[in-house]
């Protein structure tokens, strides 16, 4: 009886792993050790996309590197209500916006980072996600 | 006949007693209404907000003990205690197979390590818990019920709770084995009896909560930790589905 409800779970989540995948890796709510958060890396960039998203948001960014080839980040943030009480909107970011963000790059080299900070070029906009701030002598530990 | 004057001398006394207790109450500014030590109603914003998200001055609010940022040896203190079959667990654990990851249920303790407010709601007999993460709910029985004898493992498991003077102590077993105590991969068994001893500090502004971890078949032996949260008096929780959703104005998703 107790196992009941485990054993139904288990053949659901891997339905739903495979079934969104793609979507599971980039929207996990997981732990920042997977960024590197002690050598923050900035980027300028323009906003492809915003999504404004549980249980993470994303700024699709699209940065050109040093040849100018165009690459695609995916800058993470917090979930919906922390960016609210933070005072972001759902609109606060719109394709085309140029902004310039900083933040832990992923440890493995994909292009991908969470944030810490970023500003708006248009209005001069000041954003903030994580908050190291106040520990930057002590390495980072997990977080959602 | 003879008692009259001297109820018309009470009576004078009491007036003029009356009246200097009018001038000093209007000299006097009137006490701030303090809330009652065991009054929790209302919003709570944890420490993780504060200390982690930039989400204000954290003020005096300690740090939760669990939250392995930046307390790592407190967690490595745990690791230690792990029985073999706790260390398989821990493991076998990765941030992409982590519960959170999948959206599912964090379990009684864990949602007590997370970065978004709870909220206390007292009714006669029950104390009740809402999450702002996931909606998820705990309820307290408050009537002197013992735990059901065959109950069915569950996230948030059966709690029963008392007063030990100002402190609400709440008793919780049933806990299912899938979720698990914080964000680095700490396991628990159904085993687990959780004891929480919940009480305000700091002159009621924070909301301090004890957990005991007995989990013989998990840890070598008995551990706690604390965790804490701010009293935020025009907080309000968000609606927060942990559905992978994007913009719920989009459609198509």
């Amino acid at each position: 009886m107790k196992a009941y409800s485990v054993r139904m779970s288990r053949p659901l989540v891997l339905t739903l792993l495979l079934a969104v995948s793609s979507a599971v890796s980039l929207g996990a709510h997981h732990s920042t050790a997977m960024f590197d958060m002690t050598h923050p890396v900035t980027l300028t960039g323009t906003v492809a996309a915003f999504d404004w998203a549980n249980p993470h948001s994303y700024i699709r960014l699209d940065v050109k590197d040093a040849n100018g080839t165009v690459e695609r980040w995916d800058v993470e943030t917090h979930a919906i209500s922390l960016l609210s009480r933070k005072g972001w909107t759902r609109t606060s970011l719109r394709p085309g916006d140029v902004v310039t963000v900083t933040g832990g790059a992923l440890r493995d080299g994909k292009k991908m980072m969470r944030l810490l900070r970023g500003t708006k070029a248009s209005d001069g906009w000041k954003f903030y996600g994580d908050d190291f701030s106040t520990e930057k002598t002590t390495k980072p530990g997990p977080q959602r | 006949m003879s008692r009259r004057p001297l109820v018309l001398v009470g009576a004078a006394v009491l007036a003029v007693l009356a009246a200097f207790a009018s001038l000093e109450a209007q000299k006097a500014p009137a006490p701030a209404a303090v809330p009652a030590p065991r009054d929790f109603s209302g919003v709570w914003m944890p420490s993780h907000w504060y200390h982690l998200l930039g989400g204000g001055d954290p003020g005096n609010l300690p740090r939760n003990t669990l939250f392995s940022f930046p307390q790592p040896t407190a967690v490595a203190e745990r690791v230690a205690l792990l029985t073999p079959w706790g260390k398989a667990r821990l493991d076998a654990w990765t941030p992409e197979n982590d519960p959170d990851a999948r959206c599912l249920s964090p379990g009684a303790v864990r949602s007590f390590q997370s970065p978004y407010p709870i909220e206390f709601l007292a009714t006669p007999q029950r104390m009740t818990i809402l999450f702002e993460y996931q909606h998820l709910v705990r309820r307290i029985y408050m009537d002197g019920r013992a735990h059901p004898k065959d109950f069915d493992v569950a996230p948030m498991g059966h709690s029963t709770g008392r007063w030990d003077g100002d402190t609400l102590v709440v008793d919780t077993v049933g806990l299912a084995d899938t979720t698990l105590l914080n964000a680095t991969g700490l396991p628990h068994s159904e085993q687990l009896h959780l004891t929480e001893r919940i009480r305000k500090i700091l002159d009621g502004t924070v909301l301090e909560i004890d957990f005991r971890i007995d989990d013989p078949t998990a840890y070598t032996k008995p551990w706690s930790a604390t965790s804490y949260y701010k009293r935020e008096a025009s907080g309000q929780l968000i609606e927060y589905n942990c559905d992978l959703v994007v913009d719920y104005r989009k459609p198509g998703q």
